[in-house]
């Protein structure tokens, strides 16, 4: 009952509280036209390359010719990786701070509440959130691209497509559920989101930027990878890339999707991206729930 | 006829660090009374209802509520009171109903909503059902606080400094209600607060703490006659307290 009741109650607060909604709609708004952005990209190069190839500039074949179907979906990553993720912190730290600076918290103290079953229906609720976007995101990815390539994705890329919304709802729940802890633990409504979005941004941009100067590979536009030998530099790499999630993400996402050949997925970036979804959402539950009635600093 | 108690203290301490917030608690509360323990700010007021509501643990001595041992007993503890604390402000983007809903569930209610219009009935709130909390003002929150603590009809309620913040209307209104809460459901109440008139007006039994200690613990009716006729309680309270007079 606790369970119904929280996740019934965390649906409705998510839905109506202001910040979550605006974040919500601007994740929305980019995932869902990312698939005009590629269109738009291949038309233009497209009419680049016509113009060239009219002036016998070129012999070489139009670089888009033959682009995998899903590739408009390729600026949707970035998407996830940028704004998906700081929509999902701020929709988890929101949820417990709400307790927190409503006093709602000292009431529920009081009461015999299974503080787990609680979390859970909170957390459930807000992946139930996230897999809905998802879903109207990728539903209407699958509309414009057939609107664009006038015929529908095949069924195998339907599939990938599915696999790329599952993946991208896991790292966006996994984030939820760290958001979520750090509205738990943090002494100010400031910090509960300050830290998990310096945690990001470390994960996102700066262990990607060790990993760039050490072994070249860009960050946001991939290049292939020139290898630097083995030696301290290499083993630097083979310790922080774990790490570095995001990274790890847009190659599972990349591999689903078969858009970028550039990026290599290997199993350190499943497993790494695996036991940060698992890890990240078991302890969020237990922290949370050890760490529950904490007050705010005046 | 001796009667039976209600809340019971016995040698309370709290230690926060080196910090003393209650240093060997003794107080009793006898059924159906309302309780007004008094003080300063800093006097351990709070600490005191946290205590009886389970959200902190003595550092030593018991407590029971209805016979309940606080610390062995805390579920029991928890199913026979209610509580109020201080500025609540409850989930602002909900309505009424759905604040109470929720609470109720999580107070263990499977079904609430005939008991949610039955206290909102009680509490002439009814017509604000289905009316966001945030469009309300403190003393309409307050209404609503009161109405999530006795869902459940708890035997016991403790209040927080129910009155603080509360213009003079919402003052009356609210102690009204706690009038009634006493008088038509039986409840116990316990209510902290630094507001002599409320003590006044309301209270039965009074107690008044300094530095963590209950320096005084009489009814009401026998306070007023243990001092001088021109006294006032205000006189009486700094009497007892031994701090002089501002």
């Amino acid at each position: 009952m606790v369970f119904k009741a929280a996740f019934k109650h965390e649906l409705l607060s998510s839905l109506r509280s202001k910040s979550p909604q605006l974040v919500v709609t601007v994740f929305l708004v980019l995932t869902s036209i990312s698939s005009i952005i590629g269109w738009l990209t291949v038309r233009n190069v497209t009419k680049i390359y016509n113009d060239i190839v009219s002036q016998n500039l070129t012999k070489a074949p139009n670089p888009f010719t033959n682009v995998p179907s899903l590739y408009y979906m390729r600026d949707s990553v970035i998407y996830v990786v940028l704004i998906g993720s700081l929509m999902s912190i701020i929709l988890g730290a929101q949820a417990s701070l709400r307790d927190r600076k409503s006093n709602a918290n000292e009431l529920i103290k009081t009461r015999n509440v299974n503080l787990v079953h609680r979390i859970l229906g909170q957390l459930s609720a807000i992946a139930s959130i996230i897999v809905l976007l998802e879903i109207v995101a990728l539903l209407t990815s699958f509309i414009l691209i057939w609107v664009i390539q006038k015929t529908p994705l095949n069924i195998g890329a339907v599939f990938s497509l599915l696999g790329y919304g599952a993946v991208s709802a896991i790292l966006m729940i996994a984030l939820a559920a760290i958001g979520f802890t750090f509205g738990t633990i943090s002494k100010s409504e400031e910090s509960s989101l300050l830290y998990p979005i310096v945690g990001w941004a470390l994960v996102t941009f700066t262990i990607p930027q060790i990993i760039t100067s050490i072994h070249p590979v860009a960050l946001l536009n991939p290049t292939p990878a020139v290898s630097t030998g083995t030696g301290l530099a290499q083993s630097v790499i083979n310790v922080i890339s774990p790490l570095a999630v995001m990274e790890n993400f847009k190659a599972i996402a990349n591999a689903i999707l078969g858009v970028d050949k550039s990026i290599q997925l290997s199993l350190v970036d499943l497993l790494s991206f695996s036991l940060f979804a698992g890890v990240g959402v078991m302890a969020s539950v237990v922290i949370s729930s050890k760490s529950f009635g904490r007050k705010l600093d005046a | 006829m001796t009667k039976e108690i209600a809340i019971a203290a016995k040698n309370i301490t709290k230690n926060y660090g080196e910090k003393s917030a209650l240093n060997g608690l003794n107080l009793s509360v006898n059924r159906g009374e309302i309780y007004g323990l008094l003080g300063h700010n800093g006097a351990g007021k709070t600490t005191t209802v946290s205590i009886f509501t389970t959200l902190i643990q003595p550092t030593s001595g018991e407590a029971t509520i209805n016979g309940h041992d606080i610390a062995k007993e805390a579920s029991q503890v928890r199913n026979s009171i209610g509580y109020l604390p201080e500025n609540v402000q409850l989930y602002e983007y909900l309505s009424v109903f759905e604040n109470l809903e929720y609470l109720g569930k999580l107070s263990g209610l499977k079904n609430p909503r005939n008991r949610i219009l039955e206290v909102l009935d009680l509490l002439e709130f009814k017509s604000h059902l289905h009316e966001k909390v945030s469009t309300f003002s403190k003393g309409m929150k307050q209404r609503v606080g009161v109405a999530q603590a006795i869902l459940h009809s708890p035997e016991v309620l403790f209040l927080d400094e129910p009155t603080s913040g509360l213009d003079p209307e919402g003052v009356i209104q609210l102690r009204e209600i706690i009038s009634l809460l006493n008088k038509e459901l039986g409840m116990t109440i316990f209510m902290n607060t630094h507001l002599l008139s409320e003590v006044t007006k309301l209270c039965t039994q009074i107690g008044i703490l300094k530095n963590g200690k209950l320096i005084y613990e009489n009814s009401l009716s026998s306070t007023i006659d243990s001092f001088d006729e021109t006294d006032s309680l205000e006189d009486i309270y700094f009497k007892i307290d031994g701090a002089s007079k501002p």
